[in-house]
Order: structure tokens, then C-alpha cells, then sequence
């Protein structure tokens, strides 16, 4: 373990940029390029913990004690391996959505790039915090802009979105503070490494109480079902640049303080043993991720709207990572990590091409999109490939996670698991395979791409790295897993 | 065997009769049937009197005599141990059918379903009576244990007799297209000696029991997507008798006889709904129950009160006889499937009969996507002093004889079936199936259309699939008040889990 | 006596947030509710931290018996928190009357199935 302020600069930086964005853009300069350096400087900070330790030696994790007080009451901050793993994704996604939601020559009435450095604050916030109620204060800030991202291009039906989408998330929020203040009450810290220590003296219907308000939390914020409804909803009417920062980075986010609360913590009975031997989160997780898929994949399947279609998509693949998370195995939750980093990629690089295509052609209707790809051979390629890895066929990362969840799946006992998570696979087939075939043969195309606009040449941009991701991915796949893997044994207290 | 005493004493169609002499079995299970036959059958055909006016002099004979067949066959089988006299008995009853089939408008129909149905039954009866004489070397019936031999085509006869679910049709195809009071005798005894044979010649039979449950929750199922009320309330007979059958198939005397002791249960309450089917039917001129509710609903309080006891006998509902027979059959259930299989029942069979109370009686709104019908003019009466009668004496009988237990089971304790325990099993299937009516219901009712009836499999899989998504669809309402109230039951579930676990 | 009669109040207040969630559909009753849903989470933090006979967590006299300090430094935050995302879902509704003419939520179904 190394003592370091870095962690800090993650979130210091962004929240400083906040107000400098506003009044650069409230004096009506060009905030862009601005806005755009300043993000990618940050993104830059991002990558360093993980190139450092990967190639400099850096002995994760890097702890920062706030204003030296212990973690008994101060705030620590924690940067181990698996917000390592997630950091860089998490802000490349912000660096890139940014760009492309960027409203060109309209006037917004919420201010824009300010909402995406608090958006990048927040979220490297909740990667890197160990503190429980820090905790929840970032999922806050998270989602206070998230929602203004939601509502930023400012008709009607999108504040219809973001109202739904602000509701659900405080009430989730709302479950995740009751669940924090009972372990607060049980055990006298809001700090998780403490915790740890006392839970096993604590009163356990206390315990109990708190774990399972903040795993109904948690499943709000992640969009299980029944607490779905929030998503599909809410991302429709949103902008599909901040639909894609949505799904990958918010969610990411907090499934990062998920596995920090149920596997860290033990809450889901794992080698940390912390709590009793026979934990019920396992049974409860196992049934909400199997409602999960069959219902998020199945709905996906009859969407007319291509974002609505990938909402719904994303709530399957959380189920089965929950179902995957339920086995409590070491290797099961590594290849639950490494399909949850996929996941962020995969979806946002489709949301993006998704804004693109929306942009040009005033809807997400697929039908609407008919051959917008046909003669676009990057996009289409790229479309197909992040398709492909979404579904879980190699050559891709999607592909190599899949197989990683599904083989450590079956060999902890969980057969029908597997056959949940390869079954919505194969829904997953069915209807991407459809919206592809729309996007290129249906239809005459129509106009090619405007070069001019800057945004079309970052969306470009994006689907490269996404793709390029998605394939150099399938070859490192080991790697990355040993990465996810090393995560997890720090996550569980045990060497590295 | 007091009752057994008591029983030989009074009644004219004792063990004496047909020269059964000492080759009768006289049991308890024996006892109880033909008690419940007989007593039954003096209301139902109180009952029938006043419908009976209307036949022509020659068919009010007829129905006489087949009523009076039936009653003295089906009260003699019971004790029946010469299983050629237990044949010509089961032969009889059918005959009796036949009578009563043969006052009706549309007999030849009826018959051309009846008849040949009968006859299979028959005819595997006697190649299972044959095989078992060979074994057993004789005509006899062990008292207990059932058949040495043949019995595949004993279980044909029985299912097929009895009308257990998936051989229930031609039951579904004749009962409901008779005159309603013939609907109520014929109820009673056809398919309940085909039960009793199954206790005779089957008891304990492997899978039987699991069978027996299954074939109540899909009988059920079936008639939940019912509207007309005797069609409905026939699937409802064939879903009962899969209660009885998952009892006789029960390896415990004590389960055996708790499905014998469904079975007169289920003549008394079943009698009596389908007596006040019969008055509905006769006053409003229709089947259809969202007909009837268009019409404002029946006010009539007694045949309410009728109804209301029928409905919370047959859904289990503590203190009705249902209640006993059914927490007995559970609590005896071999299996935790059998046992979950018969509460889904049980909570498919209170939300259907909420559906009966609320539309017929009560006259509630009825769900989105059925027109109101057009109110076709009211045509007759309602009951008349001796129908009324004989729905209160069957309303009395469904709450006394809750007390049967104590002289049938004399190993259990008095309080046995009204533990706190028990009154909850009973009470919460019943109260989730009347809840659901309420809030899934025009969900549910897009699932049960998509059950099996003679179309291709994979194009009902196809439209079961898109009935299960079209439900999804439609529950994603995209009112923000139903997203809160999921997220709460998510929240109460996890809570729950986290308690029970 | 104290502790019991808070606890059983954030309980009902709780419930009562709820209830209104679900029944309400005016989206200013929404977040009149969410706002309640908050006060009740509030009145337990601060009752973590609470002693009888204690003084507040200003440091006097060493050998005073003190309230704990930390839930109320919380429960501060909470409430910053709470007054941001009132004044978010305040902003909605207004926006969403203006542009949409409705401030009832069962009208707001554009996007469902």
C-alpha cells in the first residue's frame, strides 16, 4: 500500500473546472477546445495509476487520508486495482461524449460542459472513495448531472426523461442512505475499512437491514428489475451522447460501489466471511439478475427505438452479471469486473454512433435509421463489431468476458445460470442482428456525412477506440482478467 | 365407525342390496360417499322439481328413473369387493347418465360424445378386472391396496371416468349443454364414482399424487379464461378432482381418505354453486357472466349468500368444509411440488371466483378490452321456496361438515385443521387470488387464452412468447407512479427474502 | 423516551412518503414527498449521534460529555444535498408544464412499453 494525495487530483481537477467552464461559457467565449483539453487532461491523470503500476511498479493501492484524519473519521480515498481497471474507461467515455453531444450553434438553457466535469468528478469520486457516505455524496453529484444531461437539449419530452429518471434515482438514493445510516448505527463508522473490522460484533438484524436497503438501492441505480423502469424511460428522451455517458460511466460507477459494499464488505458471504456463513444476498441477488435478463432482453426485442433497444439491453446484461456475482467465487466476480469494464465500452461506443445517426436523421426509430450505414464502411464495421461483442461472439472482448462469466459460472455449479446468460446471448442475436440488417439494406441512404461537422469526426473517432478496444481486447483478454482478478483479491482483503 | 353403524342401520341401500351380502367392504371411505351421495341427492332433486314442471310428463319419468339409477348405483358402489358387481355398479351409474342425457334437447349430440367415452372406460375397466382375476386368482377385491394387475387400463378407466385434466373433455362437452338442473345431478355422481374407483382399485399408485396436482392447477388455469358460468364451473369440477386424485394418490391411509372426504365435500359445495348457476342462468336467460353483470348484476341476497358460501367453500376458505379437505390434503401432500402445485390451485381458484362473485353478483366493472354486452330482456323468476330449500340445506351441509375430521381421522387432534397455522394456509392463497384478480388480471387473462386447445405447438409457444411480452409491455406503463410502486415491492421482496432467509 | 418517540416518527414519515409517491400525481406532491422521504433519514442521523444530558460538540472543558459530532456534520451535507435536487426537480416541473401543458405524471407517458 502506498500513501498518496493523487487520488485527489482526480476529483479536485474537474470540480475546479466546473465554475471556469461556466464563466468561459457564460461570457460567451469558445469554451470547446477548452473544455474538450481540459477533460482529456484529466482523462491523461486517469491512466496513470494504471500505466504506473503496470509499468513503473506503482504498488497499488494508493491511499489518501483527507486532511490526515484516520479512516475512524476522516475520509480515505482508495485507488486499488479495480478503479485502476475502470478509471481510464470511465473518463475516455466523458472525454469522447462530450464531444459529441456538444449542441453546435443552439442555445441550451442548462449550462453544458460544466455538467460533464462535475459528471467526471463524481464518477472518479465514487471509484476511488472508501468512505460510505462520501459515497453517497458522489452518487449524488452523479446524478444531479447526469439527470441535467438528460434535460440539456431542453424539449419537452426530454425533461419528461429526466424528471422520471430524477425521481427513481433519489428514491434509490433515498434506500442507499437508509442502508449507509443503519451500518453507521451498527457499527459506528462510515468508513469501509472499519467497518470490515466491526461487522462481525455488530447487531445483525441491523446488518441485515442495512445491506439489503442499500442492495435495493444499488439495483435502482444499476437498473435491475423491478427497478428498472427509470432507464428505459429515461434514456429515451436523453440526448444519445449522454445516454452512452449514462450507461457507461454511471453505471459503472456504482457497480463499483457495489462490489466494494457486497463482496468487499462480505455482504454476499464471501471469502471475507464478515458476515454469517449463510448470507441471503446470494438467493435475493440470483433472483433479481434472473428477472433481470429474461425481462431486459426480451423487452429489448420488441423496441422500436434503437436507445430504448440498447436500455433495455444493458438491463440483461446487469442481470447476468448478477447472476454471476451471486456464486460468490473469486474468479466468477473477476469475470463479472472485466464484463462490467466490456459492458461500459461496448454500449457507449453504440450510443455514440447512435447520437451520430440521430443527429443526422431527427430520430432513433430504427426504422428511421434505414441504411444510414450502407455507405459508411468505418461506421458499419465498427457497428457490427461492437454488435458482435455485445452479443458475445468472438473476435471481440464482449466474446472472451462472456465466456470468462459462463465458464467460472458453470464450474461453481450454476447450470442454469448459464443457460439464463447464454439464452438472453441469443435474444441478444435476434435483435441487433434485425436493427443491423435495417441499418444497412432497408432503404435508399441518404446523404453522406457532413465532414465539416467537428462532431461526426469525433464520433468517428470513438467508434475507433471502441472498436479498436473491442479487438485488441480479444487478444489481451488474459491480461485484462488478470487485471480484474488482481481487483478482486485486493477487494477481498487478500494478497495481491 | 359409529358412522358405519349407524349408516348400516338407517339406509335402504345398505350392503345388503344387489347381493353384495359378506363380500361388501364396509369402510369409512365407503361410508362417507355414499352418505354424501344420498344426502346430496335429496336436495338436488327437491331442486329439480320445480324445473321438472316443465317437461313433457314422459321425460319427467325418464329423468325420474335416471335420477333414481344413478342414486342407487353410485350409493352402492362404495361398498362394492366383487369386482364384476363393482363393474355392472359403475355401468349402471353411466346408464343413469344416459337416462337423464336422453330428456335433453340435443341428446343425440350429447350422446355421440357421452356414449363412446363411456365405453372406453369401460372396456378398460373389464380388461383390468380380467388381469387382476388372473393374478389374484378371483373376483375379489382386497379390502386394501387396490388391483394385483392391469393397472395401466385401470388408470385409463378411472381418468378417463373421473375426468382428471387432460381427459376432461368430453365432461367440458356435455355437462354445461344440458337444462341447468340436470347439470346439477349429473355434477354429483358420474364423474365422483369414477374418483372413488380410484381409491378402490389405485390408492397409492406411484406419480399419481404429483399427477393429481398438477392436473388441478391446469384445470384451473383453464377455467380462469371461462365466462360462461357452467362451462366454468366445470373446469372447476375437473380441477377439484384433481385435489381428490392427488389425494388418493397419496402413499398415507390418512391422505387416501382425506381425498375421499374432498370428494363429498367438493358434491355438497359444487352442487350448490351450480345451483345458483342454474337460478342465474334461468332469470337472466345467458351464460355469460359479463351478460349477466350488464344486466346489474343478480340483487337477489339469499342465492348472494348461496353463492358466497359455495365460492369460500370451494377457494378453501376457513370455517367451510373446502377449507378441512383441502388443508388435509396438504398437510398429507408427499412432495413439496405436489403441495406448492395445489396451493397455485387453490390461488387460481379464488381469483376465479372472485371473478364469479364480482361480475354476477356484485356487479363490478369489468376489465379493459371487453365491451359491455347488450342486455338481452329478463326473462323469469327467481328461486323458488324449495330450491331455496335445498341451497340452504347445502349451504348448512358445506359449514357442518367441517366436523367429519373427528370421527374420520380419529389420530388427529379435534383442533387439528383450525391450528392458526393452517388458517393461514388456507386464508393467503385466497387472498392473493382475490387480489390478483383486481390488479393482473387482464394480464393474466392474455396467457390463458394462449393455452393449448388443439393448435399447433409451436405456434402456441410462438403466441405464448408474445403474450408474456406484450403482459411486459403493457405493465411498463410508463407512469412514474407504477415505476415507484415496483421499485417498494422490489424493496418489500428484498426485505422479505432477507427475513425469511 | 426520546430516542423511541424519533425512530417510530421517521418510521411513519417514511410511510407516509411513500404512500404519497405512489398515490400523488402531481409532480410538485412528488417532490413535496421525496422531501419528506428526506426529513425522515435526517431526524435518524441525528438522533445517531444523540446523548442524554450532553452538551453540543463544541469542546469547552475536557471532562464534558459531548454529542457526537458526526452525524450532525452528515446530516448538514444531507441537506444541502436535499435542497439541490428540490431545486432540480422544482426546475423540471416548471419546464415540463411549460413545454408539455401538464403537471400531472400519468400524462407524462411518452415514453412506456
Amino acid at each position: 500500500m502506498t500513501t498518496s494525495q493523487f487520488p485527489v487530483l482526480l476529483i479536485a481537477i474537474p470540480l475546479m473546472l466546473v465554475p471556469v467552464a461556466f464563466f468561459v461559457s457564460q461570457a460567451k467565449l469558445s469554451v470547446r477546445g477548452f473544455a474538450i483539453a481540459s477533460l482529456g487532461l484529466v482523462a491523461m491523470l486517469a491512466y496513470a495509476p494504471l500505466v504506473a503500476a503496470l509499468g513503473f511498479g506503482l504498488v497499488l493501492p494508493l491511499e489518501a487520508r483527507m486532511g490526515g484524519w484516520g479512516p475512524e473519521l476522516g475520509i480515505v480515498l482508495m485507488l486499488d486495482p479495480l478503479a485502476a481497471l475502470l478509471l481510464p474507461i470511465t473518463n475516455t467515455i466523458i472525454v469522447l461524449g462530450a464531444a459529441i453531444g456538444f449542441p453546435a450553434g443552439e442555445r441550451t438553457p442548462i449550462p453544458y460542459f460544466p455538467l460533464w466535469f462535475l459528471l467526471a468528478a463524481g464518477s472518479n469520486g465514487l471509484i476511488v472513495t472508501s468512505d460510505l457516505f462520501n459515497a453517497y455524496v458522489f452518487l449524488e453529484i452523479i446524478a444531479i448531472c447526469s439527470h441535467a444531461l438528460v434535460a440539456y437539449r431542453g424539449d419537452g419530452y426530454a425533461f419528461e426523461s429526466a424528471f422520471k429518471y430524477l425521481i427513481a434515482g433519489l428514491i434509490g438514493s433515498a434506500f442507499i442512505l437508509w442502508g449507509i445510516i443503519a451500518l453507521f448505527a451498527a457499527t459506528g463508522a462510515l468508513s469501509l475499512s472499519v467497518i470490515v473490522d466491526r461487522l462481525p460484533g455488530a447487531p445483525p438484524a441491523l446488518v441485515a437491514a442495512g445491506f439489503s436497503l442499500i442492495v435495493a438501492g444499488i439495483c435502482v441505480k444499476l437498473a435491475i428489475v423491478p427497478f428498472h423502469s427509470w432507464k428505459p424511460d429515461g434514456l429515451t428522451g436523453a440526448p444519445p451522447s449522454s445516454a452512452g455517458a449514462i450507461s457507461g460511466v454511471v453505471l459503472s460507477a456504482v457497480l463499483v460501489l457495489m462490489l466494494r459494499v457486497l463482496v468487499g464488505l462480505g455482504g454476499i458471504g464471501g471469502p471475507a466471511q464478515t458476515l454469517s456463513a449463510v448470507s441471503p444476498f446470494p438467493v435475493i441477488l440470483t433472483f433479481l439478475g434472473a428477472v433481470s435478463v429474461v425481462v431486459g432482453h426480451s423487452m429489448a426485442l420488441v423496441q422500436g427505438r434503437l436507445t430504448r433497444m440498447l436500455a433495455y439491453s444493458s438491463i440483461g446484461h446487469f442481470g447476468a452479471m448478477l447472476l454471476a456475482l451471486a456464486l460468490v467465487t473469486p474468479a466468477a466476480t473477476a469475470a463479472v469486473v472485466f464484463h462490467g469494464a466490456n459492458h461500459a465500452v461496448l454500449k457507449s461506443g453504440l450510443f455514440f454512433l447512435c447520437a451520430a445517426a440521430a443527429t443526422e436523421r431527427g430520430t432513433d426509430r430504427i426504422t428511421g435509421l434505414s441504411g444510414y450505414l450502407a455507405r459508411r464502411p468505418l461506421e458499419l464495421a465498427a457497428c457490427a463489431i461492437l454488435m458482435l461483442a455485445l452479443v458475445g461472439l468472438p473476435p471481440t472482448v464482449g466474446f472472451a468476458s462472456k465466456w470468462a462469466m459462463i465458464v467460472e459460472v458453470v464450474r461453481a455449479g450454476g447450470i442454469v445460470r448459464a443457460l439464463l446468460i447464454g439464452g438472453g446471448s441469443v435474444i441478444a442475436v435476434v435483435y441487433y442482428l434485425r436493427a443491423l440488417h435495417t441499418m444497412i439494406w432497408d432503404g435508399a441512404p441518404r446523404q453522406l456525412p457532413d465532414l465539416g461537422d467537428p462532431r461526426a469526426r469525433v464520433t468517428r473517432l470513438a467508434l475507433v477506440v471502441g472498436a479498436g478496444y473491442t479487438l485488441v481486447g480479444f487478444v489481451g483478454a488474459g491480461f485484462i482478467f488478470a487485471v480484474a482478478s488482481s481487483a478482486v483479491s485486493v477487494l477481498l482483503g487478500g494478497p495481491q | 365407525m359409529i358412522g358405519v353403524a349407524a349408516f348400516q342401520a338407517v339406509t335402504p341401500f345398505g350392503p345388503g342390496l344387489l347381493g353384495l351380502g359378506q363380500a361388501a367392504i364396509v369402510d369409512d371411505a365407503a361410508v362417507l360417499t355414499a352418505a354424501g351421495f344420498l344426502v346430496f341427492c335429496v336436495f338436488a332433486a327437491l331442486f329439480a322439481r320445480e324445473s321438472g314442471r316443465e317437461r313433457t310428463r314422459g321425460r319427467r319419468l325418464l329423468f325420474r328413473a335416471g335420477v333414481a339409477l344413478q342414486l342407487l348405483a353410485a350409493t352402492t358402489l362404495p361398498f362394492a369387493a366383487d369386482l364384476l358387481q363393482f363393474f355392472i355398479l359403475w355401468e349402471l351409474v353411466s346408464l343413469g347418465a344416459v337416462a337423464i342425457l336422453l330428456c335433453e334437447s340435443g341428446r343425440l349430440r350429447l350422446l355421440r360424445i357421452y356414449l363412446p367415452i363411456q365405453i372406453a372406460a369401460a372396456v378398460a375397466l373389464i380388461v383390468a378386472i380380467a388381469l387382476h382375476s388372473v393374478a389374484a386368482d378371483g373376483l375379489l377385491l382386497p379390502a386394501s391396496g387396490g388391483l394385483a394387475a392391469g393397472q395401466p387400463f385401470a388408470l385409463f378407466a378411472v381418468l378417463v371416468k373421473a375426468a382428471v385434466f387432460p381427459l376432461h373433455i368430453w365432461m367440458v362437452q356435455t355437462y354445461p349443454r344440458v337444462s341447468p338442473a340436470s347439470t346439477v345431478i349429473l355434477s354429483a355422481f358420474g364423474t365422483k364414482s369414477g374418483v372413488f374407483a380410484a381409491y378402490r382399485l389405485l390408492p397409492g399408485l406411484a406419480g399419481l399424487e404429483l399427477f393429481g396436482a398438477l392436473s388441478a392447477l391446469l384445470a384451473v388455469l383453464y377455467a380462469l379464461r371461462q365466462r360462461q358460468l357452467r362451462p366454468f364451473l366445470t373446469f372447476h369440477i375437473a380441477s377439484q378432482i384433481g385435489y381428490m386424485i392427488a389425494g388418493i394418490g397419496g402413499v398415507a391411509a390418512a391422505s387416501q381418505l382425506a381425498g375421499v372426504y374432498h370428494l363429498s365435500n367438493h358434491v355438497m359445495y359444487k352442487g350448490l354453486l351450480l345451483m345458483t348457476a342454474a337460478v342465474l342462468v334461468r332469470r337472466f336467460g345467458t351464460e355469460d357472466m359479463y351478460t349477466i353483470r350488464s344486466h346489474g348484476a343478480s340483487t337477489n341476497g339469499p342465492l348472494f349468500a348461496a353463492a358466497l358460501i359455495g365460492a369460500l367453500a370451494i377457494s378453501g376458505v376457513p370455517p367451510f368444509n373446502g377449507f378441512v379437505s383441502k388443508a388435509l390434503l396438504k398437510a398429507h401432500a408427499g412432495s413439496a411440488a405436489s403441495y406448492w402445485l395445489m396451493v397455485a390451485a387453490s390461488v387460481g381458484t379464488a381469483m376465479s371466483f372472485t371473478k364469479f362473485l364480482w361480475l354476477a353478483f356484485l356487479g363490478g366493472h369489468i376489465h379493459k378490452g371487453v365491451q359491455d354486452e347488450a342486455a338481452p330482456p329478463l326473462l323469469k323468476r327467481w328461486s323458488g321456496p324449495a330450491e331455496l330449500t335445498a341451497m340452504g340445506a347445502l349451504a348448512t351441509l358445506c359449514i357442518s361438515m367441517t366436523v367429519l375430521p373427528v370421527f374420520l381421522f380419529p389420530e388427529l387432534q379435534l383442533a387439528y385443521p383450525f391450528s392458526r397455522a393452517s388458517i393461514i394456509a388456507g386464508l393467503w392463497p385466497a387472498a392473493l387470488g382475490c387480489a390478483g384478480y383486481f390488479l393482473f388480471y387482464p394480464q393474466l387473462l392474455r396467457v390463458f387464452k394462449l393455452l393449448p386447445d388443439g393448435r399447433p405447438a409451436g405456434q402456441v409457444s410462438l403466441e405464448f412468447a408474445r403474450g408474456v411480452i406484450r403482459t411486459m409491455r403493457s405493465l411498463h406503463s410508463g407512469d412514474l407512479r407504477d415505476s415507484i410502486a415496483w421499485m417498494l415491492t422490489g424493496l418489500i421482496l428484498v426485505w422479505l427474502l432477507t427475513l425469511v432467509l | 423516551m426520546l430516542a423511541p418517540t424519533i425512530l417510530t416518527g421517521a418510521i411513519v414519515l417514511t410511510g407516509c412518503a411513500f404512500y404519497g409517491l405512489i398515490t400523488h400525481r402531481h409532480m410538485i406532491r412528488l417532490v413535496i414527498c421525496l422531501n419528506i422521504l428526506d426529513s425522515a433519514v435526517l431526524l435518524v442521523i441525528v438522533l445517531l449521534g444523540y446523548e442524554p444530558d450532553a452538551a453540543a460538540p463544541i469542546v469547552r472543558q475536557a471532562d464534558l460529555q459531548y454529542v457526537l459530532g458526526l452525524p450532525h456534520a452528515l446530516s448538514l451535507t444531507a441537506i444541502v444535498i436535499s435542497a439541490c435536487t428540490t431545486a432540480l426537480m422544482l426546475g423540471y416541473a416548471v419546464r415540463v408544464h411549460r413545454l408539455r401543458g401538464t403537471v400531472y405524471v400519468d400524462r407524462l407517458t411518452r415514453w412506456r412499453g
